[in-house]
């Protein structure tokens, strides 16, 4: 059967797509927040808290009205979460703050590791240099494998 | 003599299922006359703010339909006993979508036209549609939509007199 919905939608401009789609998703996101902010949980609220009409939030949660990033700045700040973050950004909070650590763990030095494990952390928590914690970690999931005293742990940062 | 119609599943995105009235002597859709209708309007008279809502209209539903929150009844015109798209708050006269709102995840969708006059009455584009979505309307209330999630479960008895 012909979905006339996509049909239109696959003759619109990417400019329409694109300003459609990300309506939807500040909305969304905006709606998100409010579910999960401790104090501040209705449209009601938020309208109090940014001195607007409860019709002018309304508005701006329908997915349609033009948002502006003046308005969205307040909302962020009220609620005290970025509504939009850009991609840039988003790399730079969720992926590049983190880094791994292998531990492989061989009978000797000269044969091949028995067992390898990798390790996440976020180096704005976790010490760069906090071995010791993170082989402990390491040893809690091998406790028959490892001495933490013994050289035969292969520590290798990327 | 009255014209049958049932009500049939559309398209199912990821929050929302929107149905549609399928009449059951030519299979013709509800929803398909609406947007071929509006579509060879534009066409015809080169209007480009008709095809330019038409594309509006068809994006927010696609987006709502897969957004997380689905269709708040609170963003939709209410026109007496059923709705309408697109959103109160887009101004002036322009494209109307008659539908009867179930749940955030099931929208059935009418017919509609273009909105010339403030009344609906008096609009000679929509008075039908608007006349007959209010028809709809009571009959779907009286019989009584049962769903689970984003699918109606009594379909079989969604049938109703145009």
């Amino acid at each position: 059967m012909e979905n006339l919905i996509d049909k239109i939608v696959n003759e619109s401009s990417p400019q329409t797509k694109k300003f459609s789609s990300w309506k939807i998703d500040i909305r969304d996101q905006i709606l998100f927040l409010l579910e999960h902010h401790p104090e501040i949980k209705t449209q009601n609220e938020l309208a109090k808290k940014l001195n607007k009409k409860d019709s002018e939030i309304s508005r701006l949660l329908n997915g349609i009205h033009n948002i502006t990033l003046e308005t969205l700045v307040k909302i962020s700040v009220v609620l005290g979460r970025d509504v939009i973050m850009t991609d840039l950004r988003a790399k730079e909070k969720y992926a590049f703050n983190h880094t791994s650590l292998s531990l492989s763990i061989q009978k000797d030095s000269n044969k091949v590791p028995v067992t390898t494990t990798r390790y996440y952390y976020n180096t704005s928590t976790t010490p760069e240099n906090d071995f010791q914690t993170l082989a402990a970690k390491f040893a809690l999931h091998h406790p028959y494998q490892i001495d933490l005293n013994d050289n035969t742990i292969n520590k290798q940062l990327q | 003599m009255s014209e049958q119609v049932y009500v049939s599943e559309y398209w199912t995105y990821k929050t929302v299922t929107w149905y549609t009235l399928t009449y059951e002597e030519t299979g013709i859709k509800s929803l398909n006359d609406f947007f071929t209708r509006m579509s060879e309007l534009g066409d015809k008279i080169g209007n480009e703010k008709i095809k330019q809502d038409l594309q509006d209209l068809a994006n927010w539903m696609k987006n709502i339909g897969d957004s997380i929150y689905g269709v708040n009844k609170s963003i939709l015109r209410e026109e007496r006993r059923c709705y309408a798209l697109p959103h109160k708050q887009v101004k002036g006269l322009g494209l109307r979508l008659y539908c009867y709102w179930v749940s955030e995840q099931i929208i059935i969708l009418f017919n509609g036209g273009i909105k010339t006059e403030n009344n609906p009455e008096h609009c000679p584009n929509i008075r039908q549609h608007f006349y007959q979505a209010q028809s709809w309307s009571k009959q779907l209330e009286n019989i009584g939509i049962l769903h689970n999630g984003r699918k109606i479960t009594n379909l079989e008895e969604l049938y109703l007199n145009s």
